[in-house]
């Protein structure tokens, strides 16, 4: 079963080689992560001095997915080309066509998916997320070691009780007890006061019952800030055709639906998609 | 565009006493490339909400038949509720933050909907023998 690095996009049939190539290329998670952010901003690689230039260097060379990219907002459509073309069976060449017409795509939408503004923070967050890849936690001792107790299902008393009893070292990972533990996962996930819950009552004639649900707009932009999801999100339906001309449905964005109502003038939109 | 797919089913909480049933909500988005949403570790699949649990009904007790229309309402009320939201958005489009920077105007539509039979059956109204796609009838 292959393997696939989960930094770049490189597939590994065995362990060994798997292993050599994160020594490698990845033996900085500090420079992995200044690589994987597309548009890095300038002052940070600059101000990180040489060294992380250079040793970017073979990183971007290797990973051809990233160099291929337009590195811009065509929306997925060229982008996933390469990626969509290896997941499917190699012996059936799939043949890109974007042959958007083009007065549907300037009709009721700027060219699927385009940009109408920047995300402001967009930068900070990215020198942020180089220059502490750990936070909110101290060192990636800390990192590790909460990521452990969390995923071995390690119970609180027994957390408490590996601070309390000298086992661990509170000064080196930044956190000495459960409580000063939840308070940094608390800040783990910066966007999750986009999933804040609310809370309902609906009478049914007997009595009142409370239920709770989420704002449907703030989780689909909880989804699409994800960064982990960046180089797969789609915006723009497409139509493929294989070597023979033959239409392929394979993913959503590929079959008629999407593509109707994308085209669809506004007033209609809302009546069609439901 | 952002075709949402939500997904529902009433499931029990206990198997022998007690009776609790939950009622979850769940949505996700399809811009993501279905390998990747459907990849348990991906988290692409978020809660979206509880639904109210009607109260037990008796079986074959015709006394219920105006509970079972005040559930019908109350069920379409809550569903209201959750999506009233993409009303708007749907309509004009939202400007939403996206991973790449960007801030395409998006509209959130609801797209699909993954349910059992039971649960099309109790969600969309109709008799348990009907269909829940096409006008055959039951």
């Amino acid at each position: 079963m292959p393997v696939k690095c989960s930094f770049c996009r490189k597939r590994y049939e065995r362990a060994g080689a798997y292993e050599t190539h994160l020594r490698s290329a990845h033996a900085n998670l500090d420079i992995v992560l200044a690589s994987t952010i597309r548009n890095p901003p300038a002052d940070v690689l600059t101000d990180r001095g040489t060294d992380l230039s250079d040793a970017n260097e073979p990183i971007e060379h290797s990973d051809s997915d990233y160099e291929s990219d337009p590195a811009g907002d065509t929306a997925g459509s060229e982008r996933d080309a390469p990626d969509d073309t290896l997941r499917r069976e190699p012996e059936t060449e799939v043949l890109e066509d974007n042959t958007y017409p083009v007065a549907a795509e300037q009709e009721d939408y700027p060219g699927a998916g385009e940009a109408i503004g920047e995300v402001k923070e967009y930068k900070e967050e990215c020198r942020d997320l180089c220059e502490n890849p750990w936070a909110p936690f101290a060192s990636a001792q800390g990192f590790k070691l909460a990521s452990w107790f969390i995923e071995s299902k390690v119970s609180k008393t027994r957390i408490n009780d590996y601070f309390s009893n000298g086992i661990g070292n509170s000064t080196s990972v930044g956190y000495s007890s459960m409580h000063t533990l939840e308070n940094l996962l608390r800040h783990l996930d910066p966007y999750s006061p986009y999933l804040q819950w609310l809370e309902g009552h609906v009478e049914d004639g007997q009595r009142t019952l409370p239920f709770f649900y989420r704002n449907v707009l703030d989780c689909v932009r909880y989804l699409l800030r994800q960064i982990a999801y960046r180089d797969d999100l789609v915006y723009a339906p497409r139509r493929e055709y294989d070597q023979s001309g033959q239409r392929i449905y394979a993913e959503m964005h590929t079959a008629d639906w999407w593509w109707d109502v994308q085209v669809l003038p506004r007033s209609l939109f809302y009546v069609k998609a439901y | 565009m952002v075709p949402i797919i939500g997904m529902s089913d009433q499931t029990n909480l206990t198997n022998f006493s007690g009776d609790k049933k939950a009622w979850p909500v769940y949505m996700t988005i399809g811009n993501l490339p279905s390998t990747i949403r459907n990849r348990p570790g991906s988290m692409a699949i978020l809660l979206l909400g509880l639904l109210p649990i009607p109260p037990k009904l008796a079986k074959f007790c015709r006394a219920d038949k105006l509970q079972r229309l005040i559930n019908a309402d109350t069920l379409g009320g809550v569903f209201e509720l959750i999506i009233a939201p993409l009303n708007g958005a749907a309509r004009e489009g939202a400007p939403i933050d996206c991973a790449d920077a960007k801030i395409p105007r998006c509209f959130p539509i609801m797209s699909g909907w993954i349910a059992d039979h039971m649960e099309n059956v109790t969600l969309h109204g109709i008799k348990s023998n009907a269909c829940p796609k096409s006008e055959v009838p039951p």
